[in-house]
């Protein structure tokens, strides 16, 4: 057998599906399938970025068995229930019937109850499964996905953005975007090129997310509080993005009107952690994430005559990030680390 | 002539995918009629029995002109809708999946498709696309950058599948029932594989 053949058998056979069928049979091929669909429908209601878990969730093999104490469980029906019941771990037995047994706060052995049972436990962003006292960690095909099964809704975001920082950014590649440009070198952008930049991130993300998923730019949080694009998933999931630019403008006249640097961003960072500290008041059952998506076309040495630029003073400040304080992303779950986005000029 | 394979296989892939998903490319019904087809021959049915066939485009995705056919004819005929480049199986559409489905041929074949699909229970459409970029057929189109016949008995790529196939067997079974379980453990290999195989033979990465 060839080394690739050889890697890939040992691949397969410590491959969690193949573990739970070789330990449970047809009995397991049954059961996991369910177990990946339950859990699939939790994570349309219970976010699990912003868990640490554990939640565990398991079907026993032969009909419903108590394997866990039922005094301390509550059964429910309806699965969109747990984004308000739980906060931080559950365990959850799958019955026959369609409902389910919830514990709250129980942190059960998932060895124990795999001998007669398949068993999920989900472990600050490490997913497991257990059989016959097996344990197989799920390969993560996405790293930057909390969970394998979980909707495609913040890791799906947050590479759309990556991805329109590389292909539409970087170059202004975008011809929307492009117009916030005073310029044909990318040394000044227009005066107010908010919108530019709000209508080509709109646009992108439109073009580029799928399913269940609305986009929309200028949305109000409240009269005083207007977020530069909002998008919702059908199920309970909101994105709030808020646009920051820094750099300089010119207006008509040729004259440079705005200058903005960090302290700009940062006002961005406070504004955008105000918007979310209200969101939860207003839709205390949605899950709620801010973005700070940060334009960054500032030029070294650059006066209001200046026409070209070399690639030393173009491109200074390409990687120097902006120093947040406070730094909401490290103390928020809810506020997803700040995306600055460098527009290059065209050096001499 | 249409080909009355392909119409099922458009209206029974558009629902499950829509689903799961919203909404269908038309690529995506092309890719999934492939994955399905690739499954029965995991379950060692010969590739002529499929009713289609299909090539390796040089993009290294696969095209059936059978699927795109039927895709054109279900669109004039009402049961799929598009929108904004995407489709979706009308209710007419459903309702004649349904009739279609209590036909025996395609009873049969609603295995292959129902595994294909439920892959996406457990791993993200842009993972399976990208799986099936490292399949040989479609690998060997890719590296060429030229359009292939896929499937073609006797050739080397698809020697390499059947061993692919065997040594899958060997791990799993080949009496599994559920065909979700062969196929979410070979397009993970895939996937993790190809990080590795690109960077040696520096091939671009399909998105």
């Amino acid at each position: 057998m060839s080394e690739v053949d050889h890697n890939a058998l040992a691949f397969y056979i410590s491959h969690y599906m193949t573990v739970i069928v070789r330990e449970h049979g047809l009995q397991g091929e049954e059961v996991l399938q369910k177990i990946i669909e339950v859990v699939r429908e939790i994570y349309k209601w219970v976010e699990p970025e912003t868990f640490r878990g554990p939640i565990t969730v398991f079907k026993t093999l032969n009909g419903d068995q108590n394997l866990l104490p039922v005094e301390g469980a509550q059964t429910i029906l309806d699965l969109r229930t747990l984004s308000q019941d739980v906060h931080d771990c559950f365990a959850l037995q799958i019955l026959s019937s369609g409902r389910f047994l919830l514990w709250k706060g129980l942190k059960p052995n998932p060895l124990e109850l795999s001998g007669r049972a398949v068993v999920y436990e989900y472990r600050d962003r490490t997913e497991r499964f257990f059989a016959n006292k097996k344990e197989k960690e799920v390969t993560k095909v996405v790293p930057s996905a909390a969970s394998a099964f979980s909707v495609r809704t913040f890791s799906d975001l947050r590479m759309a953005l990556d991805e329109y920082r590389t292909k539409m950014v970087r170059q202004s590649s975008c011809r929307v975007l492009a117009r916030a440009w005073y310029d044909d070198k990318r040394l000044f952008f227009i005066n107010g090129p908010e919108h530019f930049m709000r209508d080509s991130l709109t646009h992108f993300l439109k073009c580029s997310m799928r399913g269940d998923v609305e986009v929309r730019p200028e949305q109000n949080m409240d009269e005083s509080h207007p977020v530069d694009i909002k998008v919702t998933w059908m199920c309970n999931r909101i994105a709030v993005i808020e646009i920051k630019w820094m750099g300089k403008s010119k207006g008509e006249n040729g004259k440079i009107n705005q200058q903005y640097w960090p302290t700009r961003v940062r006002e961005g960072a406070k504004q955008l952690a105000e918007y979310l500290d209200m969101n939860i008041q207003q839709v205390p059952l949605h899950v709620t994430k801010g973005y700070l998506v940060v334009f960054d076309g500032r030029r070294r040495t650059v006066i209001e005559n200046t026409q070209l630029i070399s690639r030393e003073h173009g491109l200074h400040y390409q990687d120097e990030e902006v120093d947040f304080s406070p730094r909401y992303h490290e103390i928020r779950d809810d506020f997803e680390v700040p995306i600055r986005m460098f527009m290059e000029p065209i050096c001499q | 002539m249409l080909n009355p394979y392909a119409t099922f296989d458009c209206l029974s892939i558009g629902a499950k995918l829509q689903a799961s998903l919203g909404n269908v490319a038309p690529t995506e019904l092309q890719l999934f009629a492939y994955l399905s087809c690739l499954l029965s021959l995991y379950r060692q049915r010969p590739v002529a029995e499929w009713g289609y066939s299909f090539a390796g485009t040089e993009y290294g995705a696969p095209f059936s002109p059978e699927i795109n056919s039927a895709i054109t004819q279900l669109i004039i005929e009402g049961l799929l809708f598009e929108e904004d480049c995407y489709l979706k199986v009308t209710d007419e559409g459903q309702k004649e999946y349904r009739i279609l489905l209590s036909l025996s041929q395609n009873a049969q074949r609603e295995v292959f498709l129902e595994g294909a699909c439920s892959s996406l229970l457990a791993l993200p459409i842009s993972i399976v696309r990208e799986a099936l970029h490292s399949e040989p057929g479609l690998r060997s189109a890719l590296k060429l950058n030229s359009t292939r016949m896929l499937l073609s008995e006797g050739n080397p790529e698809m020697r390499m599948l059947y061993k692919q196939f065997e040594t899958l067997g060997q791990a799993i079974g080949m009496k599994v029932d559920n065909l979700m379980i062969p196929s979410v453990v070979w397009l993970t290999y895939l996937s993790q594989f190809r990080t590795t195989a690109d960077i040696q033979e520096n091939l671009p990465c399909q998105k």
